[in-house]
């Protein structure tokens, strides 16, 4: 344990998660047997776990935090990642275009909250918020993980669909399943918008981030450019730079824009865990400077 | 006669082995008048679709074709060795063949239970044999029979409602592929009757431009005006590719008209943009090889019917109906097939014995003239027994040919026929013979 724990956060986290594995539960019910449920109980589970979500944010913010910038541990912005990525579903809920999206990112959310809950409690450490440019850099990161969890998700979803369109075994009520999933064309949009959304805001994310390790009170030493965390954000960078401009790279349509989209999204995970948990490079020493945190 | 169907289907056989059978309404032609040729006195009508070859025979009871000549010949159409034919061909004689052909035309064998096309089918094969007179008086009663009870089951079940097409499930497909339609490009390859048929359920999706594509420039181009598309040349067929999102194939040819090869380079050009391909054709347009290709999603007739294949549990009852319909209509046809037959049968009989019995009339008459009477009594005795002797002669000497059993059964028909007295069995059990019991 590296900060005194709230209790209320990790409650409404389990809460939270409880409800999202609940919605996947549904979503992946009503997608065996449609008859068996109506479309109220998946978007009740899901509501609630994006309001379970959101409230941790804001009551962290309010209570705990006390600041104007909310984002002050890593569990605000799992929980902020968590009511967003909730709040994305809901609206595809209704608009009802690539319905199957909910499918893969439920499982997503409910990962996203766990994470969330373990580091509300044993891994609970603050970002030493020490000027505006780390502020930025985390919400650009945070809501970039957003557009790339959809990416993800949509690749996933996209595979999926993919995959049972090439089998032989074409059954009527198979294919009235897949019909409520989403076609492909709509799939690879969401995968290339919310890759380009992703993209743009992971790129403030390491130009922000080039700021602080660079430059100021928070200058880091020789060789931080071949840390972990470094390298792994570079390369989620590269691949998301890719995956969004799969419209004008033919040969990374389809398929390969959704394997791509899955491996960036586990590559910023990795890159988000390594910052969480590898030992941080030394700063150097800046006469007159204020004195930076521990954290990155 | 004796009716024989011969043939191999989608239940029996995949549709490589169906393609290599498939006859075009040319080779069905050709095939009938070798066919008349050779058994001038058999009736014959062959039915060819993409689900199904089929030979329809009826003939006299020992006569000829046997099954086995029919079943070289798809040997020879196929040019597999007959055992690996064997499991996939079928043989069904009188009622079986009857039922069989009814419940084709009425789409209860089809892979897409109830679909109609195939009593379009039946009719065309049974028109194409009647052109080139290989239909008797047998057949013709057949097909007007299954004709009919198609037509009752269809109108009395509903067999036949919901989504039964190939096409509307090829749109299916599509639908899950691509979201809009508007900013698509749609091809045709070949402008035959399937191709309009299904290409009627695409334009419904509002394509933004339509492509014919055609052997025959003139059919291409009156397609194309129907459904406001562009007329093109086969030898247009790489560039129109490389443009299309959305592509129908039937065309007739033997070979795929497109192969990986060539397909391969195409998709490099289209910026692997992807093509939605239905080859609805048999034998097929595309090489199965294309379907494997990244962003081509290659659908044929196998997996489009499969697509609604289970509509038969949902309509079970439905089948139930349609089976009760037919199994009445191939009694009364059956019945009505055997009742010409006996007709038949006893003109023949009639004839040959007033034949037999004017040729003993002329004999007798030259050794009356001039016979005192009491000659004449002893020629009329003699004209008698000759005549008696000769009728008799024949079905006397078959009674017992065959063994006992036979021999045993003729002589219960001589018995009611001529009303020889008791029905009793030759061979009555013995007395302490018993029926086993149960323990």
């Amino acid at each position: 344990m590296n900060a005194p724990q709230d209790w209320v956060t990790t409650a409404g986290l389990i809460a939270a998660t409880a409800s999202a594995a609940a919605a996947c539960a549904v979503a992946l019910w009503r997608f065996k047997s449609p008859a068996a449920f109506g479309p109220g109980l998946l978007r009740g589970t899901t509501f609630a776990a994006t309001l379970l979500s959101a409230a941790v944010f804001v009551y962290r913010a309010l209570e705990v935090h006390q600041s104007w910038a909310p984002l002050q541990t890593h569990v605000d912005g799992l929980a902020l990642l968590a009511a967003l990525l909730g709040l994305t579903i809901s609206y595809i809920q209704f608009t009802g275009r690539v319905r199957g999206l909910g499918l893969f990112a439920l499982p997503t959310m409910a990962v996203l909250l766990l994470w969330g809950v373990c580091a509300s409690w044993w891994t609970l450490r603050p970002f030493p918020i020490a000027s505006v440019w780390l502020t930025a850099h985390l919400f650009s990161v945070y809501l970039g993980t957003l557009g790339v969890a959809t990416a993800a998700a949509a690749g996933a979803l996209w595979l999926f669909v993919d995959k049972q369109l090439r089998g032989k075994d074409h059954r009527a009520r198979r294919l009235q399943r897949l019909g409520r999933l989403g076609d492909l064309e709509s799939i690879e949009a969401a995968i290339t918008g919310s890759a380009a959304a992703g993209f743009v805001l992971l790129t403030v994310g390491l130009v922000t981030g080039l700021i602080i390790v660079t430059g100021g009170s928070t200058r880091l030493g020789p060789g931080w450019w071949h840390s972990p965390k470094v390298v792994l954000a570079a390369a989620v960078w590269l691949i998301f730079a890719v995956v969004m401009h799969v419209r004008f790279i033919p040969t990374f349509r389809g398929r390969r824009a959704a394997v791509l989209s899955i491996v960036g999204f586990v590559l910023l995970i990795a890159a988000m865990g390594a910052a969480q948990t590898l030992p941080p490079l030394e700063m150097v020493y800046v006469p007159g400077a204020a004195p930076g945190g521990e954290g990155r | 006669m004796h009716l024989l169907c011969v043939g191999i289907s989608h239940q029996t056989a995949s549709v490589e082995l169906r393609e290599r059978v498939a006859m075009s309404p040319e080779v069905v032609d050709q095939t009938l008048a070798n066919l008349r040729a050779e058994w001038p006195q058999a009736e014959v009508a062959i039915l060819s679709t993409c689900n199904r070859t089929e030979f329809y025979v009826a003939r006299p009871l020992h006569g000829h074709p046997r099954a086995e000549a029919l079943s070289a010949m798809f040997v020879r159409l196929s040019g597999q060795p007959a055992e690996a034919l064997a499991p996939a061909l079928y043989t069904l004689d009188n009622e079986k063949a009857l039922t069989h052909a009814m419940r084709v035309a009425a789409g209860l064998d089809s892979m897409v239970l109830g679909e109609n096309q195939v009593l379009g089918q039946v009719r065309e094969a049974y028109e194409q044999a009647q052109r080139r007179g290989t239909i008797g008086r047998t057949l013709h009663r057949v097909f007007q029979s299954t004709l009919a009870a198609a037509k009752r089951v269809r109108t009395e079940t509903k067999i036949g409602e919901g989504r039964t097409s190939v096409s509307s499930a090829a749109v299916d497909f599509a639908r899950h592929l691509f979201h809009r339609f508007d900013d698509k490009s749609l091809l045709t390859i070949g402008a035959g009757k399937m191709t309009e048929l299904t290409l009627k359920h695409f334009m419904e999706l509002g394509p933004r431009r339509l492509q014919v594509c055609n052997r025959t420039p003139g059919r291409a181009a009156e397609l194309a005006a129907k459904f406001g598309g562009t007329a093109h040349a086969l030898t247009e067929l790489e560039e129109l590719l490389v443009e299309a999102d959305l592509v129908i194939s039937s065309t007739g040819a033997t070979e795929p008209i497109m192969t990986a090869a060539r397909f391969k380079p195409l998709m490099k050009r289209r910026r692997f943009r992807p093509i939605f391909v239905i080859d609805i054709a048999v034998p097929r347009d595309f090489d199965p090889a294309i379907g494997q290709m990244s962003n081509v999603y290659l659908y044929d007739m196998d997996d489009l019917q499969r697509a609604i294949a289970d509509q038969r549990e949902l309509r079970s009852g439905e089948v139930v109906r349609g089976e009760s319909i037919i199994a009445e209509s191939v009694r009364d046809c059956y019945a009505a097939i055997q009742t010409g037959d006996f007709n038949e049968l006893i003109a023949r009989l009639r004839t040959q014995l007033h034949e037999l019995g004017a040729a003993e009339n002329q004999r007798t008459a030259g050794r009356l003239r001039g016979a005192d009477a009491a000659a004449v009594q002893k020629i009329l005795e003699e004209h008698t027994h000759r005549l008696v002797n000769k009728i008799l002669h024949r079905p006397l000497s078959e009674l017992g040919r065959n063994g006992a059993a036979d021999a045993a059964m003729n002589a219960t028909a001589l018995r009611r026929l001529f009303d020889l007295g008791d029905d009793e069995d030759l061979n009555p059990p013995e007395p302490n013979e018993r029926k086993p019991t149960a323990e």
